[in-house]
């Protein structure tokens, strides 16, 4: 019982300590103090205690400092912790607008599974799988013979895990924060342009080779990248 | 006599004889023969006798593929004038294979050792190939290139071609690598495999086609092309040590030779090939991107009814043949009166090389006052053919622009209610959020974190609980539906028993029943399984009560197979008492703890 209040006590004492950074660092945004803001938004980042908020609160800030590609990635982020959170939602919208980013196009699942996030997915395949196992053992213990509720569950299981396989091919995803993202051949600074990509636009990290990153464009053509010019949603 | 002086005179000779150990050092080179035919493996042997700890020498002859193979150290006796003489050499082997026809000279070869260096002759070998009017090389390749200039910038489709006698076994090992300094390549496409007949052999033919464009000027060289495989050849191994001469003659033979088929590396190579890169012209159009080859342009635009401020897709298609990779998107002619967007890009490619297709532009652009048609885009190109730049319009289309409500720009009104603007119906991001709340998130996924699968074990410990309880209830229903009719045959018998004329034999019989059904309560065997000991070990009884059970055993028995009367007679009320006294006594064992 005295391990679950000390256990108890210091999750409300980080909490509270978290919030009060947070609160400091709203301060500065507020007051105009965007560097002192990124700095705190950064500091609670590297603590390792993220939310959604925190990440939007970041992306705003580094709109204000005329980072328009770090800003899309912290939008990018904060919705990768909750996909329903609106005003991430409409500032990720409107900054792609401004600065042209591209996304690619997505395919059907892609697009049918987007709604909610992975963790919603894998929760609801486990819990659809154990119940469908219940269900079976119930049907081969007692006298009842109810298929449906088990066919239900397996269906919905199928559903979660369909879902958590697409969103979990997301992972890759790095959204570009240089000015100019540029595409290339092969890996050297001067080797043959395929193309040019505006701040904010989402390439697919295929694979990573120290300085250089070979990616799967918007238009699906595979090229090769500064590292340094993306960072990847998912860290 | 004789033989003891014979004797004597031997070992004079011998005795004073002494080991006499070969000072001074040598080295000799070797090669198995002094004619060949390009691509035929020789051997070449260096000896280096009397050296210490010699080095293997490195050899290069430009056009024979020379291989250190390994070392081989021999001791070697001699008898010279009576003397016994050790002589100690290592031979290095290396493998000689000649690459191109002509007369070649493996210059002397420096061996060096502890003792010193030492120097070889110099070795001669003229090689024959097909250059000399001979048969026709065995494999060869082509690099084919439609012509011998170019334009930078302009793609050029090439054909690798590698012929391969078609009698020899081979596989590729790898793709074809070739020097192309000043272009780009594109990605080697699948090869495709077929036979030709060319001067008179037949060949396996592999093509592989791809696409260079010349990005610097001048003469420029594609190639040498190099396509590394393994051939079974069939080999003729010829040695030039002496004295073994008819035998490997006789393995010398053809027939022998097509058997003895070693797996060689080679590498199929085809002479390098110029082309003439040229600068494109001066007076390159505005908007020349560096788009160089032939192209078709078309356009379309919607939606063709809006408002100030209200975007248009417009959708343009570059069909044609050239380096599509470098064509941009077309740029507005005039660009008063409208803001354009970054236009995103697909190619679709008609042809594995990449080279000819269509690559589509989508782009927005935004009209910012009254407009009556579409803009005009335009795209400049070369044309390698033509020789000349080429300018490709849009066609406008119609357009209805309306007034979108807002004040056009550079028309600012003071509106009484608030001030206006400086960009009409600017769009600004959404103000931070102040909520401290949702804390404790994760990228991780659930199912890479520890305490997701913690919390697994108690759905899984449900299930488990469940299952097993479930078997513990269908095990218990089992033992209780056998217990019920074990108990109600034992029922059953004693009525009968108990019944008034019950003759002696069915009485016993009966009693034999309900002793197997008493004892089979406490065992998984079937009641009339049960001997005597096994009824009587169910309860562990001894003494008095089990030797009253093995008499109604016996006395069943004996009564069952005794004659057809024996036993029909009423058993009497004296000896049922007993009986039953004894299936009493031996039921209530089961009552004891």
């Amino acid at each position: 019982m005295r391990a679950l209040k000390l256990l108890l006590l210091f999750c409300f004492t980080t909490t509270v300590l978290f919030a009060g950074e947070f609160g400091v660092a709203n301060r500065h945004y507020e007051e105009g103090g965007y560097a002192e803001a990124k700095q705190v938004y950064e500091r609670l980042v590297q603590s390792g205690t993220l939310s959604a908020n925190l990440f939007y609160n970041l992306g705003n800030t580094e709109y204000k400092l005329g980072n328009k590609g770090r800003a899309l990635l912290n939008y990018e982020r904060a919705l990768a912790l909750e996909p329903s959170h609106p005003e991430a939602k409409a500032n990720l919208q409107l900054l792609r607008e401004e600065t042209g980013a591209q996304l690619g196009e997505r395919n059907l699942l892609q697009r049918l599974f987007s709604a909610l996030g992975i963790n919603v997915y894998v929760a609801m395949g486990a819990v659809a799988f154990w119940s469908a196992l219940l269900g079976i053992m119930l049907n081969y213990t007692t006298s009842s013979r109810t298929w449906w509720p088990v066919v239900f569950s397996l269906a919905l299981a199928s559903f979660g895990l369909t879902g958590a396989w697409v969103c979990s091919q997301e992972r890759a995803l790095a959204v570009i924060t240089a000015s100019v993202g540029e595409a290339r051949f092969a890996p050297a600074e001067n080797s043959v342009l395929v193309g040019k990509l505006p701040t904010g636009s989402r390439v697919h990290l295929l694979a990573d080779r120290g300085a250089w990153s070979y990616v799967a464009l918007p238009d699906g053509k595979r090229a090769w990248m500064a590292s340094g010019a993306l960072e990847k949603i998912h860290p | 006599m004789m033989r003891k002086q014979l004797w004597i005179f031997i070992l004079t000779i011998l005795l004073p004889c002494h080991w006499a150990v070969a000072d001074g050092g040598s080295a000799v080179a070797s090669l198995s023969s002094n004619s060949a035919e390009v691509g035929e493996e020789l051997q070449l042997e260096i000896r280096a006798s009397g050296l210490k700890n010699p080095q293997p020498p490195e050899v290069r002859v430009e056009g024979l593929a020379i291989r250190f193979q390994g070392r081989q150290e021999q001791q070697q006796l001699s008898i010279v004038n009576g003397n016994f003489t050790s002589t100690s050499s290592i031979s290095f082997n290396y493998s000689v294979v000649p690459e191109k026809p002509g007369r070649f000279e493996i210059p002397p070869i420096k061996i060096v050792s502890d003792k010193g260096s030492f120097t070889t002759e110099s070795l001669r070998l003229e090689v024959k190939g097909s250059a000399e009017g001979e048969s026709s090389p065995r494999m060869f390749a082509e690099t084919v290139l439609p012509k011998n200039s170019a334009y930078v910038g302009e793609a050029i489709p090439v054909e690798l071609r590698f012929y391969v006698d078609a009698a020899i076994r081979w596989q590729i090992e790898q793709a074809p690598a070739f020097a192309a300094d000043g272009f780009t390549t594109q990605k080697l496409g699948k090869p495709s495999q077929n036979q030709v007949s060319r001067g008179g052999k037949t060949y396996d033919l592999v093509t592989f086609k791809t696409a260079i464009t010349p990005v610097k000027i001048g003469k420029l060289t594609i190639g040498p092309v190099e396509l590394p495989c393994a051939a079974q050849v069939p080999q003729k191994r010829r040695h030039a040590r002496p004295g073994i001469g008819s035998l490997q003659d006789f393995f010398n033979d053809d027939f022998f030779a097509s058997q003895l088929q070693a797996v060689r590396r080679v590498a199929i190579k085809s002479a390098a090939q110029e082309l003439e890169i040229k600068a494109l012209p001066t007076g390159a159009p505005s908007g020349f991107s560096g788009a160089v080859g032939q192209f078709e342009l078309s356009t379309s635009a919607s939606p063709l009814s809006v408002k100030v401020g209200d975007p248009i897709t417009m959708k343009i298609s570059v069909h044609g043949r050239g380096n599509l990779d470098r064509v941009t998107a077309p740029a507005l002619s005039d660009a008063t009166g409208w803001k354009t967007y970054a236009p995103s890009a697909k190619i679709e490619p008609d042809d594995d090389l990449g080279i000819s297709g269509t690559k589509r532009f989508e782009m927005a652009v935004v009209p910012q006052e009254l407009k009556t048609e579409t803009p005009e885009l335009v795209f400049a190109y070369f044309d390698p053919v033509a020789e000349a730049y080429k300018v490709l319009r849009t066609e406008r289309f119609s357009l209805s622009v309306a007034p979108s409500g807002a004040p056009a720009v550079g028309n600012a009104v003071a509106l009484p209610a608030s001030p206006l603007p400086a960009e009409p119906a600017a769009k600004t991001i959404l103000h931070i959020v102040d909520s401290d709340s949702g804390w404790g998130r994760s990228f991780a996924p659930l199912y890479v974190r520890k305490q997701f699968w913690l919390w697994q074990i108690v759905p899984a410990s449900g299930v488990l609980l469940l299952g097993a309880s479930a078997l513990w209830r269908v095990k218990a229903k089992a033992k209780s539906g056998r217990d019920a009719r074990l108990q109600q045959a034992k029922q059953q018998a004693m009525r009968q028993m108990l019944g008034c004329a019950i003759a002696r034999e069915d009485f016993y019989r009966t009693a034999l029943d309900y002793l197997q059904s008493e004892a089979a309560r406490s065992s998984e065997r079937t009641p009339s399984t049960l001997e005597c000991a096994d009824v009587c070990g169910a309860r562990s009884i001894s003494g008095e009560l089990s030797r009253a059970v093995e008499e109604v055993f016996e006395t069943c028995q004996s009564l069952r197979y005794s004659g057809a009367d024996a036993g029909r007679e009423q058993i009497g009320d004296e000896e049922r008492d007993r009986v039953l006294k004894t299936l009493k006594s031996y039921e209530e064992t089961h009552a004891r703890p």
